[in-house]
């Protein structure tokens, strides 16, 4: 006799090759078990897909500032420095704020099991899914195309790295090029402005800019150094260059 | 996780209304109480824990953990709003109205199984029940939703 219990586990992959094997027996010779199994596999799939629907709605703005952190900075290189000082940085705000926010650059959430914006590797926020597309590709000269995220400059950091700031609806933030992926340093809540139309915002968000003007060693890219930077793969400079070297 | 944490309120609270409230007071607890968040924990589970907690209060508070006012709600809900995906929403309105129905117990038990797809033993754990006790709810709550919206 096969209870609701096993028949259920059963759908929620809970059960050993044995009693799977058991039940699959029992609801072949008992069409009243193979049916009730049914009726239970399409009440969950149901269920599943109605409330799917909340993760394609977009995430309110005054939520998407709340896991911001309400405007306080999200930077990584604190949480490392607190990890340096004992703590682990998953502990950190800026982690977990960072954790939070993931899945929202470009206001609307890119669910379904699709790649989120940033995912975690090894401890570090690393651009993916469309955020790293921007990234790879997107040149800020050009202005921004369909994209749900903009990139705004172009850069090279004091250790000679690429770093790019970039803005979506929900978030925006600085990302560094290291070992040939995006290590986004910093992430904020964005205007969480609906349906992926942007406010054309010549300055940008005032806080990363204020990440930015930190980091940078010199002037942004222009144009030119921006394209010459993306043929090479936004590769890290060690040394200076030195066009009118000797 | 954000927008599952949406989606765990919806299920929890079985209401538009409440689940963005809910999730807002889980986001910023989690935020204060960071320093609890250990790394052997997932963030997932330590997060659903703690809307979980406040749901509980919440409702305590309110002196209906037992009886969950609903259907004219969300009706109201669904003809307020005229945006895009109407039939999501009605789709939606549904089925929290048959979640809204289920005795808390067991409607936490099949949010959590059910719609966010966390393990059993990973359920009993944010529930704080054994083993034996999320099983049984979670056969009287999916027995109830059978009834409710089995059937097609």
């Amino acid at each position: 006799m096969i209870d609701d219990r096993k028949l259920l586990a059963l759908l929620d992959g809970e059960l050993d090759a044995k009693s799977v094997a058991e039940v699959q027996a029992a609801a072949a010779r008992d069409p009243s078990l193979a049916n009730r199994l049914e009726h239970h596999r399409g009440v969950g799939d149901r269920l599943r897909a109605s409330f799917a629907n909340v993760l394609d709605q977009p995430v309110p703005a005054s939520l998407a500032a709340a896991a911001g952190g309400g405007g306080e900075v999200v930077d990584l290189a604190a949480a490392r420095s607190s990890r340096l000082a004992g703590r682990s940085a998953w502990t950190g705000y800026g982690a977990l704020a960072a954790s939070l926010a993931a899945g929202l650059v470009g206001g609307y959430v890119l669910s379904g099991g699709g790649p989120g914006p940033v995912a975690e590797r090894d401890g570090s926020m690393i651009a993916s899914g469309d955020l790293g597309h921007a990234l790879d590709a997107q040149l800020a000269s050009a202005g921004a195309a369909r994209s749900t995220v903009r990139v705004q400059l172009s850069f090279r950091d004091r250790a000679g790295e690429v770093c790019r700031s970039f803005a979506g609806v929900a978030a925006s933030g600085v990302a560094c090029r290291q070992g040939g992926r995006w290590l986004v340093k910093g992430l904020f809540p964005g205007e969480g402005e609906p349906q992926g139309v942007y406010r054309v915002a010549s300055s940008g968000d005032p806080r990363v800019m204020q990440m930015v003007g930190a980091m940078i060693d010199g002037e942004p890219f222009n144009a030119a150094q921006e394209r010459a930077a993306r043929a090479g793969a936004w590769r890290a400079q060690s040394v200076r260059p030195s066009m009118q070297g000797k | 996780m954000l927008p599952r944490l949406r989606r765990f309120a919806h299920g929890l609270s079985g209401n538009v209304a409440d689940a963005d409230d809910l999730t807002q007071m889980t986001v910023e607890r989690a935020l204060r109480a960071r320093s609890q968040w250990r790394d052997d924990t997932r963030l997932d589970s330590w997060l659903y824990r703690i809307m979980r907690n406040i749901w509980i209060d919440t409702a305590r508070a309110r002196g209906r953990m037992a009886k969950v006012m609903l259907p004219e709600e969300a009706g109201v809900e669904v003809g307020q709003d005229p945006s895009p995906g109407i039939e999501a929403r009605l789709e939606l309105a549904q089925a929290l109205r048959a979640m809204a129905r289920l005795p808390e117990e067991q409607r936490e038990a099949v949010a959590l199984v059910l719609i966010e797809g966390v393990g059993y033993r990973e359920a009993a754990e944010i529930l704080d029940i054994p083993a034996g006790t999320l099983s049984s709810r979670l056969v009287r709550g999916r027995n109830g939703l059978l009834a409710l919206i089995g059937g097609a």
